[in-house]
């Protein structure tokens, strides 16, 4: 961005400001101080709110110049303009007393006081004094839901939240209404925010119209709050946080920026996510474990409470949601051939399928994804998997508009005036799904399918592409539709595609070969290795082709480290089918199973049952309960991602460390401090690799003789006894010597927080070789690669992260270069996790399942017949992670049962849009058992939906997510009223959940433990 | 040299003049209503808390001696669910009080503080809670400002207008 430099003149001063941007975005990038209101660095300049005036002026000999607004005047060479001349200032002064006028008396009571933009920017234009005598215009405000508070009284009008809720995030139900002094912005008639993106309007709003509710029901200050650089656990996107702490609760999370990835913005699953953290599930205590000391746990407890499994078996399943290290340590404790990734079969396969596809595809970042001209997604909603990712692609789409505008010479940051010109005109998104998305409406096709449907039509295209490269050579046979169809229609026969199928891969195809920046993004949430394979040949065969630009590739994987786990996984790890299996074999004498943050969401109950028995003694370690945590003979509490250290790996392979905010109560500690505390007695198994595994050497325990009080200490530890641990992460530990402050320099109430416990003010707590203090003292954060906060002289508010960018939308100033681990392709050793060799039959043999092809007719059968179906679980941002769906908040704004059927379908049930059913769903499984689930739930009609096809929000047990069959009836009254009975009550009791979390947070806040030493056990 | 004198003749002045030394604890001397002493927390006119828990006499204070949380009541006030003074730590500076912007923090005339026992020295809520509104009699932070809370709606301030009709069609 910054190639193109020329001279300007501020106030004399010469700088080198970039012609790419506004004279705002300059001004600001060489770190001046020019107050604004409605510009904002990623979506750009309306100059709507009139206060980045500045007097440019004609040339040297010009005294009296003219005011123009800063964001939307181009940067030209040589340009002369003034910030501090008389007539530009006092005009940005009258520009604030005007805003001021209506402005409430609020700030004592604004959740946003001490962080305000509008306070940052009335200080900085030297307002001080409120002129205006006559009285103030008043709103009465709406409900937003449980996550967003609203204050309307507040408003300054700069149009920025409806300009991201609307323009940027593509929200519906959220607009601006009235005119002049009475323009109002809120939905049509209150109620929740649909957009997944709601909780940004707390940072884009420059006052305290949107506030975080669920950081003000728990308040402190920003400068209070003693806060750290986190990763988000939630997704595989691996947003940056900054999380907020204070007394010994976390309170909030902030964007954390990173311009790579979350850059400004963040979903609502990773803003209030978090809340599991305070939660009432929330493990505090160990179970299972004698403690001597009325005081505290001791690692002497702990090692007697394991003293009898002294080298002994152990089976170890890891998860996808605890660090990098603690995985890998388990993997080493309980040994290569003894670990599990908590995957079954199918997953196992997927990961197989994943790894390759990682390793020959390097996955863009978001960034890298705003670029792209070209989106196809393939089976996987990533507007609810993956938000901030679909944020982005939203961004990417406008790129036609952007281009069209800068045909006629207008630059992409004149917000208005691109979309002005842009209309509806939108790069093509192509969506390939089971369900509806929220990315539908942008979508140039979208269309519905069954996976294995997917898959054939991923075949066709395939082959269409190794077609493309004999047939279709000439120009003039590409733009020749017909011929293309035809070609297409011929290879589509043998694969049994419908027209619109057809015509769908068709638009795809033709959009392909103009794309210059295309990406493909899938993910695994389909758990269907199959279709993996068969995008993985796709992409092979574009590879071998020189027409089309080869497109990036991104999976996007459930969770915040599924990546990370799968760079440790390795031929000889176990499903959990295998680990039931392993258990249940006489000659393994196993004493049973360590689960590390592992909830095994695909056992049913059964099958947790039969682990149970099959397990000798069962250790679970986690930071919430779920049910393997309440039969678990042994638990121990662990660390959230905000008490810890450790890493993630984000879909691209990126590993991000996120830092311990504040230490934890004990005995909560990180996991890979409980697996230290038990490596010593179980015995750490040495793993180099494949070959020499099978030595005897490496099996026999080493003698740990460090003890690995600090992540560095482990990586040091790891470093040394694996060869193959990444040296990146170390080197990245190392980058950094200095101490940077947690908390920020104002922090208050010091020697009065703890006072009421003791009035000798304890030491502050100390960690070695950390490179974050919990205190106030520590190098400015400017200097830290990895910043806890964002402020700055004048700049409170989050907006000041503009003063450590080396220019708007760039690099921070001191930023680290990302690590990127391996991938072992090692899995994919395993015959087992291999799919059977693709060949262009194994399409024709899937006609066996032929009703899932969608063109067997269903009409045919009599009404009481039930459809044979395939049913997909609707993702969803709040619940389809399970950590982030312990927050109450978002338990409270749950939905009803829903279910999507075609008109089809409907008409033989006889049932209507939004009538309560009844439904069925049944199977006789190959033991010739009949499995069957009734649900009561609201009937929803979508009109391009297959026959074979239903989807729904609620969940189904695993073995019905195959063809099942369905039935529908109208629910009776009683049924229904008892659902909603049901229903209600889990609502009512998420209410009082969250009342009670804040009735122990409260008394928590006077008991603020007194640690002087952040390691594990023992530290005093 | 006339400075030395007029020195020398200022000193010998005073032998004349009388004590301001007063026999404490018998004899008090007079404090000034304004004087910085014990700290208390004011109630409005109408005997509700003043205290809005904004942490401001919290960041002001340069010895950090303030601790407090915030809640929001069913009525929509908000007010400290905790206060805490460590008058062992305090200065009697007097920033809080100049920080305050509800008139809840004052310092009184009250200069006893003695203590055996430092842990006495830490004061809560329920001992810095006065019953009256101390030095400013009639203001009531919740009649200026714009929120809504219980017996006071959105456009019942002091110089409100009343809630605009969003749904209204005049300009």
């Amino acid at each position: 961005m910054s190639e193109n430099k020329v001279t300007i003149f501020i106030d004399d001063v010469p700088y080198q400001l970039s012609t790419d941007d506004n004279l705002l975005a300059g001004v600001l990038s060489e770190k001046l101080n020019l107050p604004y209101f409605c510009w904002h660095p990623s979506m750009g300049s309306v100059g709507a709110c009139r206060q980045c005036a500045v007097t440019q002026f004609q040339d040297e000999a010009d005294q009296r110049g003219r005011i123009v607004m800063a964001c939307i005047t181009p940067v030209t060479d040589g340009m002369r303009i003034s910030i501090k001349n008389k007539a530009a200032s006092e005009f940005r002064e009258q520009v604030i007393a005007a805003m001021m006028t209506n402005h409430p008396h609020d700030c004592p009571v604004c959740a946003e006081g001490g962080e305000c933009h509008l306070q940052d920017m009335t200080a900085m234009t030297g307002h001080s004094v409120r002129e205006y005598q006559g009285t103030k215009r008043t709103f009465n405000n709406q409900y937003l839901g449980e996550l967003v508070g609203h204050e309307m009284n507040r408003c300054i009008t700069c149009y920025r939240c409806t300009r991201f809720y609307n323009d940027y995030a593509g929200g519906k139900d959220f607009g601006v209404y009235g005119s002049k002094n009475q323009v109002y912005f809120g939905r049509q008639t209150g109620g929740a925010l649909e957009s997944e993106f709601s909780g940004n309007l707390v940072e884009v709003c420059p006052t305290g119209v949107f506030t975080n509710k669920v950081f003000s029901s728990h308040y402190t200050r920003k400068w209070d709050l003693q806060s750290a650089p986190s990763v988000c656990s939630h997704c595989s996107v691996g947003c940056n946080l900054s999380i907020g702490e204070r007394y010994g609760s976390v309170r909030r999370v902030m964007n954390r920026y990173n311009p790579d990835i979350n850059g400004y913005f963040l979903c609502d699953r990773g803003r209030y996510g978090i809340g599991f953290v305070n939660g009432e599930q929330r493990i505090r205590q160990t179970n299972g474990i004698a403690q001597q000391s009325p005081v505290a746990l001791t690692k002497l407890d702990v090692a007697k409470a394991f003293s009898h499994f002294r080298q002994k078996q152990f089976i170890g399943i890891g998860s996808a949601r605890a660090s990098l290290e603690a995985n890998f340590y388990l993997k080493n404790i309980v040994g290569a051939e003894n670990f599990s990734p908590g995957y079954n079969d199918e997953e196992m396969k997927v990961a197989a399928q994943h790894t390759q596809l990682l390793s020959a595809n390097k996955p863009p970042s978001l960034i890298e994804i705003e670029q792209s001209d070209f989106v196809f997604i393939i089976a996987e909603d990533i507007s609810q998997t993956a938000p901030r990712m679909a944020l982005s692609v939203r961004q990417a789409l406008r790129n036609a508009a952007n281009a069209k505008a800068a045909k006629i010479g207008i630059p992409s940051w004149q917000d208005s005036a691109v979309r002005n010109i842009g209309g509806k005109l939108l790069s093509p998104l192509f969506s390939l799904q089971s369900t509806t998305t929220k990315l539908d409406d942008v979508a140039e096709q979208a269309i519905l399918l069954s996976v294995t449907q997917i898959s054939r039509c991923l075949a066709v295209l395939e082959e269409l592409v190794n077609h493309g490269n004999i047939e279709l050579r000439s120009i003039e046979n590409i733009v020749n539709e017909k011929s293309l169809l035809e070609v297409l229609n011929n290879l589509a026969e043998k694969d049994q595609l419908t027209k619109l199928e057809q015509s769908f891969i068709a638009s795809v195809y033709k959009s392909l070969r103009s794309a210059k920046k295309p990406l493909f993004i899938s993910g695994i949430s389909a758990v269907s290795a199959e279709l993996l394979a068969r995008l993985a040949s796709v992409m092979t065969a574009l590879k071998q082709q020189q027409e089309i630009t080869v497109p990036q590739l991104i999976i996007v994987p459930p969770s915040s480290n599924s990546v990370g786990l799968l760079s440790i996984v390795d031929a000889q790890s176990l499903s959990i089918e295998q680990v039931l299996a392993q258990l249940n074999e006489p000659n393994k004498a196993y004493q049973g199973l360590i689960l590390l943050e592992q909830e095994l969401t695909t056992f049913s109950n059964t099958e947790i049952t039969k682990l149970r028995s099959l397990a000798k003694s069962l250790i679970v370690l986690d930071h919430s309960e779920h049910r393997l945590s309440r039969i678990a003979d042994i638990v121990l509490p662990v660390a959230a991602v905000s008490e810890g250290d450790g890493h993630y790996v984000n879909y691209q392979g990126r590993a991000q460390k996120f830092v311990q905010v504040h230490p934890p109560t004990l005995p909560i500690q990180e996991s890979w401090r409980w697996l230290d505390n038990i490596a010593d007695i179980i015995g750490i198994k040495v793993v180099n690799d494949e070959k020499a595994l099978d030595e005897k050497q490496c099996l026999q325990s080493v003698a740990k003789n460090i003890k690995c009080q600090s992540l560095r200490q482990l990586h040091q530890f790891f470093i040394e006894t694996y060869p193959q641990w990444s040296k990146l992460l170390i080197e990245s530990d190392e980058s950094d010597e200095k101490i940077t402050a947690r908390m920020s320099h104002r922090a208050s109430g010091r020697t009065a927080q703890m006072a009421n416990i003791s009035v000798h003010e304890a030491k502050t707590t100390q960690k070695t070789d950390d490179n974050f203090s919990f205190s106030m003292e520590g190098r400015s954060v400017k200097n830290a690669s990895d910043m806890p906060f964002a402020w700055a002289p004048g700049w409170n508010s989050n907006q000041a992260i503009s003063q450590f960018q080396d220019e708007i939308n760039g690099q921070l100033i001191n930023h680290k270069s990302a690590v990127f681990i391996s991938i072992p392709k090692t899995i994919t050793n395993n015959p087992h996790w291999q799919l059977p060799e693709q060949s262009q039959s194994s399409f024709s043999q899937s006609a066996e399942s032929g009703t899932e092809s969608g063109t067997e007719k269903i009409t045919e059968k009599s009404t009481n017949m039930p459809a044979l179906v395939t049913y997909v679980q609707q993702k969803h941002v709040y619940f389809s992670d399970w950590q982030a769906a312990l927050t109450p908040e978002f338990q409270m704004q749950a939905q009803s049962h829903k279910i999507y059927i075609n008109a089809d379908i409907a008409k033989q049930a006889g049932v209507q849009k939004g009538q309560w059913c009844h439904v069925n769903f049944s199977l006789t499984n190959k033991k010739m058992q009949l499995i069957s689930q009734s649900v009561i739930s609201q009937v929803n009609i979508v009109n391009n939906l297959p026959n074979s096809l239903v989807f729904g929000n609620f969940a189904l047990c695993q073995p019905l997510l195959s063809t099942v069959e369905m039935s529908i009836t109208l629910a009776s009254e009683q049924e229904i009223s008892d659902y909603l009975v049901l229903f209600n009550h889990n609502i009512l009791q998420a209410k009082k959940s969250k009342k009670a979390i804040l009735a122990k947070l409260k008394e928590q806040d006077q008991t603020i433990p007194i640690r002087l030493f952040s390691g594990g056990l023992n530290d005093g | 040299m006339f400075s030395q004198f007029r020195t020398m003749w200022l000193v010998l002045k005073h032998t004349f003049t009388k004590a301001d030394t007063v026999q404490y604890p018998e004899e008090k001397p007079y404090l000034a209503p304004r004087y910085r002493g014990r700290i208390v927390l004011t109630r409005d006119p109408d005997g509700e808390e003043r205290c809005v828990a904004c942490n401001l006499c919290a960041v002001a204070c340069p010895v950090d001696c303030i601790a407090l949380q915030q809640v929001i009541d069913d009525d929509g006030r908000k007010r400290a669910d905790f206060f805490r003074i460590n008058f062992s730590r305090c200065i009697l500076c007097g920033f809080c009080e100049e920080a305050c912007p509800t008139y809840a923090i004052q310092l009184t005339p009250d200069v006893e503080l003695a203590e055996y026992e430092r842990q006495n020295l830490v004061y809560e809520k329920e001992h810095l809670l006065i019953n009256g509104p101390g030095k400013y009699h009639d203001y009531s932070f919740y009649q200026q400002s714009g929120i809504a809370i219980a017996g006071k709606n959105k456009g019942q301030a002091e110089q409100e207008r009343p809630p605009i009709d969003i749904k209204g069609l005049m300009p």
